[in-house]
């Protein structure tokens, strides 16, 4: 060793340090832009509190567009971080909660949930959460056998319970009554837009508490990237690790769904590119998903509100344009 | 004194086929302690019960005195190390970082290392002699000096009990020497218990203090290499004509395998 790398705790807090910047940037950007225009002087004055309180700009970012730059932040968040935790347990990086289907399975639930007219908290969180561990157990039925879990089974198995998700979406819409529909549809497309503060405060306090969970747990996962025998082995409890880590993302990605609905592939290009730039460490990588797939969806959701002419579109549509290429040039990727 | 491993009527089996039947043997401490045995004799089952990695349903297994479900899997981890025969070789970490992954045993959850953590880590890699790479990355090792690396990661759990699993398996005949003689400095400078699977008959003979050999799950011989490896049920267990003498360096016995053509002539 010539020079002694930075130690983990370090390259910890300035790689937060960076991304919290980041995240404030992004949701900055996300306030100021939108169709009733305020320049960024008069954002500024808004959020110092420094304008009338009166004005049709403070209604507008308080109420709109800044729960919908938070509840963007809290969905990328929560998405990247679930792409990281399947990717490390299935030791895949092509796992995503949206490939594997578990964002379908936990979609069926909170439409059901929907059709019953339950409320979103707890009533429509909980059946999606339900829908979500389900199609999870069914992916694991599916590929468990001898050895690890191969790539081509895993992305095969996916598709399947997606398609299959899919048709039982299908089939709830047609059966369902004009008045429900819209809702269901945009809300199916991944949608932002429904946000109000009081429910962005309800969704931050559950996902804060799996936020913990799984950086608590990310030595745990560096570890099980040796394999589960080997990880055993140094001393880790790999079936407590294994259900909690599930058990956590599977909750944490079906309270996002049951609010705003599929948004695809952010737990595939965040992690990758985080990887890229900060290195394997889950240590590190952890917040890195967190602030890092934040800061990702407030712009892809900016992307999706300012590009339209007229109206705007779902932000899953963005995020899909580019995460799908992406998972196609990873597949391509020998040795992975 | 209480020996290393004490194994009594251990069997096991996976569905109907049982793997292993009612072993019992002790290793002692201290020991270079090689199994042998053809395919599919259950000497890697044996070791993967050893290290916990399966769960012991019937028998039992005592390491270091105490019963082995009494560890908690860190204590266990500080007491046993393993090294299994297929390395996690695609491991995104550069080889220092790997080795420091073995420091997880006597660290917190979040495993941030302290300094002595990383001057374990230094002298394990100096041990293994893999100190110049800590840099690289794991893939763009030799199958040799793979290996080494997670002997050193072995190294950091600070074992009194090192298992290995057919550490020169895949190893040209350079690098069998060299990790095997790596094995011969953990028994002697480190007094760490070394047990190993391998399927060298020879490298058993050169290197080991107690040899066993098993077949399908039950124990033929154990003994020094000498006793097992002159044990006229050699040929027998591994099914195929086999010439021992005594080797002209160090007098160990020596096995060479005598092929399908010189059989018929002899008949």
């Amino acid at each position: 060793m010539t020079t002694k790398p930075p130690s983990i705790v370090t390259r910890l807090i300035w790689t937060s340090g960076l991304l919290l910047v980041v995240v404030f940037a992004a949701v900055f950007a996300g306030i100021s832009a939108g169709s009733s225009g305020g320049g960024l002087g008069s954002v500024l004055q808004v959020i110092l509190g420094e304008s009338d309180p009166d004005s049709m700009l403070h209604a507008i970012i308080w109420q709109i567009r800044l729960p919908r730059a938070l509840l963007a932040t809290l969905v990328g968040a929560t998405l990247s971080l679930g792409g990281l935790v399947f990717q490390a347990l299935l030791r895949n990086l092509l796992a995503e909660p949206y490939i594997l289907g578990i964002s379908g399975g936990s979609a069926i639930g909170a439409i059901a949930g929907i059709l019953l007219g339950l409320s979103r908290f707890p009533g429509v969180s909980l059946t999606a959460f339900i829908g979500s561990i389900a199609t999870l157990a069914l992916i694991l039925v599916m590929t468990s056998g001898r050895s690890v879990m191969k790539k081509e089974s895993l992305l095969l198995s996916g598709v399947m319970v997606n398609a299959f998700c899919s048709s039982v979406i299908m089939f709830l819409i047609s059966v369902t009554q004009d008045a429900k529909l819209h809702n269901i549809i945009f809300w199916l497309m991944g949608d932002l837009s429904t946000a109000d503060i009081r429910q962005v405060g309800i969704l931050a306090g559950m996902l804060f508490p799996c936020f913990v969970i799984i950086f608590w747990h990310s030595h745990a996962m560096n570890l099980m990237l040796m394999g589960k025998e080997m990880a055993q082995a140094t001393g880790i409890n790999i079936k407590v690790v294994t259900i909690t880590l599930l058990v956590t993302s599977s909750f944490m990605v079906s309270a996002t769904v049951s609010y705003c609905g599929l948004i695809g592939f952010v737990g595939l290009v965040m992690p990758h590119l985080l990887r890229l730039i900060f290195g394997p460490d889950h240590r590190v990588l952890v917040p890195a998903c967190i602030l890092g797939g934040g800061s990702y969806l407030v712009i892809c959701d900016l992307l999706a509100r300012t590009l339209p002419q007229q109206g705007e579109m779902p932000a899953g549509v963005i995020t899909a344009i580019i995460g799908a290429p992406l998972f196609i040039i990873l597949l391509k990727k020998p040795g992975r | 004194m209480n020996p290393a491993i004490k194994i009594t009527n251990l069997s096991h089996s996976f569905g109907k086929r049982n793997v292993l039947r009612k072993l019992s043997f002790s290793v002692e401490k201290g020991d270079f302690f090689i199994i042998i045995g053809p395919n599919g004799s259950g000497k890697t089952t044996l070791m993967k019960l050893m290290a916990r990695i399966l769960k012991l349903r019937k028998g039992q297994i005592e390491i270091l005195g105490l019963p082995s479900s009494s560890y908690t899997p860190k204590a266990l981890a500080r007491a046993v190390a393993f090294v299994p025969q297929r390395l996690p070789i695609d491991l995104p970490f550069t080889v220092g970082e790997t080795v420091l992954l073995g420091r997880a045993p006597y660290q917190g959850t979040l495993g941030f290392e302290s300094e002595e953590d990383q001057e374990i880590a230094k002298q394990a890699m100096k041990f293994t002699g893999v100190d110049r790479l800590a840099g690289a990355r794991l893939g763009q090792l030799s199958g040799g000096e793979q290996q080494r690396v997670f002997i050193a990661r072995a190294i950091c759990q600070e074992p009194e009990i090192m298992l290995l699993d057919e550490p020169t398996a895949s190893l040209d005949l350079a690098h069998q020497v060299k990790v095997m003689d790596l094995m011969e400095n953990l028994k002697t400078e480190k007094s760490i218990t070394v047990v190993m699977v391998s399927h060298d008959v020879n490298l058993a003979a050169m290197y080991s203090d107690q040899v066993l050999l098993i077949k399908d799950g039950e124990i033929v011989c154990i003994g020094s290499p000498s006793d097992v490896l002159s044990f006229p049920k050699l040929e027998e267990t591994y099914g195929c004509k086999l010439l021992v003498d005594e080797s002209p360096h160090g007098g160990f016995p020596r096995v060479t395998l005598v092929p399908g053509r010189y059989l018929e002539s002899e008949k």
